[in-house]
């Protein structure tokens, strides 16, 4: 979480707003500081997070109430960290318990909104986002597509749908896959199953998505549902992907990485 | 803080979390909060809503008189501010502000009218006003008074049809 504070704080570098002026003086120093220190000095690593989780607090407050969600969880994780410190079996279980409930939320709100059903959503996207529409073109009728970017998500243009059965059924497996695998991870029978499914849905997400940090930072939070020494190897591997995402996005914005 | 203590608040927390994103799509649908923000885990749940909003004065002879969003560089940048908080706040956030600015550069309008339309997909799934708030502010002693509002909303959406 350490790693991933200064990841998500180095997305604002380049922003010219107050709050990119707050990252490049405070939030960025402060975070790196105290993933170095942290990372070195097993001791400190608790003091670290609550140094990590109180600039995390003050970003929350200047971003209000235009916040992200991915920073709300990224300080849900950190408080819950800073609580348990003593107790690492019920810090466990609670963000076992936070997890499972975020992404059961994540598919039961796009069940709710109703924009799945008929793939609305993803059309939208294909018409307005270069990104979305790399990736689903690969599974709509060519002429749907060109319709699709013509109407490019105007007003009183419609209507979004398709004749595409694969289409369709992607659209609707994200919202299925989500809460299936977040019901399905709080068993231990199914943990393993559910973790596979759970990582190839984010996997799946990010290659439209792209959004690096938001993706590592929650394979990370799945993987804390199998503590396998496999596991816990692979934490370094999103640490460096992490800050690879912040150099790709300082060096090539173009490629619209966060 | 007691082992037994701690466990309550991590207990008390959770329940917050579980419950919280209910609490959320009732304010999305009700009071028009923008579904990907405010924690209720909505995002990519629904095409990120549209804001537009039409100024209206009514003048002195009780004719309706529309004032250009673009009359001057401060109103412009109170509407863009506006709009901005519109989209995460929803119904929270009324037009006052900008209600404000109107009313300076025209003191001698009988009233002044905000009308705000949220644009998003339709149960039909075209896009069209999904939202409308019309807030009308008397003038009392040439400044805005406590506004009226309605809400002709001309086309629900698949989620508003289940609420």
């Amino acid at each position: 979480m350490l790693v991933a504070m200064f990841a998500h704080c180095g997305v604002l570098f380049r922003d010219d707003g107050e709050l990119g002026w707050y990252a490049r003086a405070i939030f960025g120093p402060i975070f790196l500081l105290s993933a170095l220190v942290g990372l070195r000095y097993p001791v400190a690593k608790s003091r670290c997070v609550m140094v990590t989780l109180g600039v995390t607090s003050l970003w929350l407050v200047i971003a209000w109430p235009n916040f992200a969600n991915h920073l709300f969880l990224e300080w849900s994780v950190l408080l819950f960290l800073t609580l348990c410190r003593q107790d690492k079996k019920l810090g466990l279980n609670g963000l076992r318990w936070l997890v499972a409930t975020i992404f059961f939320y994540t598919g039961f709100q796009k069940f709710l909104m109703g924009q799945y059903f008929e793939g609305q959503f993803f059309l939208v996207r294909v018409a307005t986002s270069e990104k979305f529409r790399v990736v689903f073109e690969l599974v709509l009728p060519e002429e749907e597509v060109a319709r699709l970017v013509e109407m490019g998500a105007g007003f009183g243009t419609g209507p979004y749908e398709t004749s595409s059965t694969l289409f369709l059924a992607m659209s609707n497996a994200v919202w299925i896959g989500e809460m299936g695998a977040a019901i399905l991870l709080l068993f231990p029978k199914w943990r393993k199953l559910a973790l596979f499914a759970g990582i190839a849905l984010v996997l799946g997400i990010e290659v439209g998505a792209r959004e690096l940090v938001f993706g590592c930072v929650f394979t990370i939070l799945l993987l804390i549902f199998y503590q396998g020494r496999n596991a816990i190897a692979l934490w370094p591997a999103f640490a460096a992907v992490q800050i690879l995402s912040v150099a790709s996005r300082l060096l090539f914005p173009d490629l619209r990485f966060n | 803080m007691s082992a037994r203590a701690r466990k309550i608040l991590v207990g008390v927390l959770l329940a917050a979390y579980f419950v919280w994103p209910l609490v959320h799509h009732q304010l999305v649908l009700r009071y028009r909060i923008d579904p990907w923000k405010l924690a209720g885990w909505a995002m990519y749940t629904t095409s990120a809503a549209r804001i537009r909003i039409s100024l209206l004065g009514v003048d002195e002879s009780g004719r309706p008189v529309r004032v250009r969003p673009r009359s001057t560089p401060r109103l412009q940048t109170i509407l863009s501010d506006y709009v901005y908080r519109r989209r995460t706040l929803g119904l929270f956030a009324p037009p006052d502000s900008v209600v404000r600015e109107v009313a300076d550069m025209h003191p001698d309008y009988a009233e002044w009218a905000v009308t705000v339309d949220e644009i998003g997909l339709n149960a039909e799934n075209y896009f069209a006003v999904i939202h409308r708030s019309i807030y009308r502010y008397p003038n009392i002693d040439g400044a805005p008074g406590p506004a009226e509002i309605s809400y002709p909303t001309p086309n629900p959406t698949r989620a508003d049809r289940t609420r």
